[in-house]
């Protein structure tokens, strides 16, 4: 089904995690809101296939790739467009135009550097736009290098370069809360060294601000390092109810802090099946 | 007209300086947020607020539903101080925070004449 | 007295109060207050200890609603709920991504206190904008739709529909505890 939505609403680290864990395979459209300092480019355009991101541009005329290919200097456009007829069809021109000698890998990965990652890494500065993921678009071939990369890759690359966090401040993790692991295993990511640090806070009990006084770092960059976290699936934010310090009340003992701990209460008696049973029979009179 | 936080924050910070054996106060809207607070350090605003909204939305039920009438003030007796939620008219609540050696009446003298004041800055 | 008691949680404004409501047979128990916050800009009143229903259905068998606040602000209550509870369902307004974040925080505070069964349920479904139930699944952190809970689409204002969830959440809690009948 299309996903639609704005920005301000579903950041796009949240949309680009939710098309990863969701394997999502089609077209994910930006349009920009009263955007004045792109006047010409105001629909951003990124594929995914299997979640992952194998193009980017904004148009939907199929030469994106070849125009970058000729800003290169290269080849011509025309000379490419040549080419790409001989491609067989759903073969990404970039591999294609390898395949026949005409490109290298490494002038690909640029290519791909250029397309999908500049392009999109910018786009996490958007302060609003209306978004559409669109599972039925076609993978566009002549837009395609034959490259991929994970968007959790592309987030992390994206919010660890983004200088104006003013379009996701609202999506920071609470200060007070804390942050807990979701990965059995030390995450496989290649983290940077703050990132790990914070990833080693992620317990459950330690709230963000007082992580980040252990770390010496601002509290707003230990939010937006927790984010990073959050969304590339490795760690969930938790409200932690904030104990008292002990100075304010001058608390000789630990009991009043025990009852605040998870599983320290005993939960519910269980129920018997006849009373289910009862119950279930007894709303579907209701419905 | 705009409620002065200042004067709500200088009648709390006098209530407490002055009154011997009291360690804090808040004024707190009834859906549970920060008006003004002179709290110990240590004691979130934010958390003390929606416990004191919580508790006598549940205090008011209980006056209603078990027929104990308009309710007056909660009173929340620990082994180390007291608690003391007062309704403050109908767009605030008063929590004060004593300790234990507080005496008892002379406490909620001081809160009602406090109340006095701070329902004038209310008004 | 055998007393069964299920948890109604979710951000502001997903219908928590209403849900209770629907289905509750006696007048419901609630402590909701002039809102004053961001709440505001969508209803006027909100939860701010908790929201109590009952359902008696025999001489000594009763299912206890109880609804929590949607502002973090009021997590203590959270915790005192979930504590006691057999059960819990998280509502969701399908058509606001706005509080999909704030669903899964709620979640995860549950989650780590408390391992009962739960469902989500969707309300608002049928507004403009409204997402589908994969994907407000993956939004909240279920990647396998396998592994996750059931998702069921709610009207808060139908005591039906609102039947109808309860009967998926006592059922799966059911399942759990059992080996599967269907």
């Amino acid at each position: 089904m299309t996903v639609t939505g704005y920005l301000a609403d579903f950041s796009l680290p949240e949309l680009f995690q939710l098309l990863e864990q969701g394997s999502k395979t089609g077209l994910l459209t930006i349009c920009t809101l009263n955007d004045k300092t792109s006047i010409n480019h105001h629909n951003h355009h990124i594929w995914f296939s299997q979640g992952q991101i194998v193009a980017a541009g904004n148009s939907l005329d199929q030469q994106g790739l070849m125009r970058l290919i000729a800003q290169r200097g290269w080849m011509g456009d025309r000379a490419v467009s040549r080419l790409a007829q001989t491609c067989q069809i759903h073969t990404p021109l970039g591999l294609c135009l390898k395949n026949q000698g005409v490109l290298t890998a490494e002038q690909l990965k640029l290519l791909f550097y250029t397309q999908v990652m500049r392009q999109v890494c910018a786009l996490f500065a958007l302060p609003d736009g209306w978004f559409q993921f669109d599972p039925k678009a076609p993978l566009p071939a002549a837009e395609m290098t034959g490259l991929i990369a994970t968007a959790t890759d592309v987030t992390l690359a994206g919010l660890r370069a983004l200088k104006d966090w003013a379009a996701l401040d609202e999506k920071l993790p609470d200060p007070s809360s804390a942050l807990i692991s979701v990965v059995e295993s030390k995450p496989s990511l290649r983290l940077n060294p703050n990132e790990w640090q914070v990833w080693e806070f992620t317990n459950g009990t330690m709230a963000i601000k007082d992580i980040a006084q252990q770390l010496n770092l601002t509290v707003a960059k230990a939010q937006q390092i927790a984010f990073r976290l959050i969304v590339t699936g490795l760690a969930e934010e938790m409200p932690i109810m904030a104990a008292p310090t002990t100075s304010a009340f001058d608390l000789d003992d630990s009991t009043a802090l025990e009852a605040s701990i998870p599983g320290a209460t005993t939960g519910a008696a269980p129920v018997s099946h006849s009373f289910l049973q009862n119950l279930v029979g007894f709303l579907k009179g209701k419905v | 007209m705009a409620i002065s936080t200042e004067k709500l924050t200088s009648i709390l910070q006098s209530f407490v300086t002055s009154t011997t054996d009291i360690q804090g106060a808040a004024v707190v809207t009834p859906d549970g947020l920060p008006l003004a607070a002179t709290l110990p350090g240590g004691m979130d605003e934010e958390r003390v607020s929606a416990m004191s909204a919580a508790m006598l939305s549940l205090g008011e039920r209980i006056g209603s539903e078990l027929a104990r009438g308009g309710i007056d003030r909660i009173f929340v007796e620990g082994d180390k101080g007291y608690g003391i939620l007062t309704s403050c008219g109908e767009d605030a609540v008063f929590l004060v925070l004593a300790d234990k050696a507080a005496k008892q009446g002379l406490l909620m003298l001081e809160i009602k004449r406090t109340l006095v004041d701070l329902k004038a800055v209310l008004m | 007295m055998e007393i069964m008691r299920l948890v109604v949680t979710g951000p502001v404004g997903a219908g928590k109060s209403t849900f209770i409501r629907s289905v509750s047979e006696i007048e419901v128990v609630d402590t909701d207050r002039r809102a004053t916050d961001d709440t505001l800009l969508l209803k006027k009143r909100t939860t701010v200890a908790f929201d109590f229903g009952r359902l008696q259905f025999g001489p000594d068998m009763a299912l206890h609603l109880y609804g929590t606040p949607g502002q973090s602000r009021f997590d203590f209550m959270w915790d005192i709920l979930i504590q006691k509870a057999h059960a819990y369902i998280l509502l969701v307004a399908a058509h606001r991504p706005h509080e999909f974040r704030e669903a899964r925080r709620i979640l995860t505070f549950m989650k780590q206190r408390s391992p009962v069964p739960m469902i989500i349920g969707l309300t608002h479904t049928d507004c403009p904008g409204a997402w589908d139930a994969a994907n407000i699944a993956l939004a909240l952190g279920y990647p396998h739709p396998a592994r996750r809970p059931p998702v069921v689409a709610i009207n808060a204002n139908e005591t039906a529909s609102v039947a109808q969830a309860v009967i998926a959440l006592v059922q799966y809690t059911w399942a759990g505890s059992l080996t599967p009948t269907t």
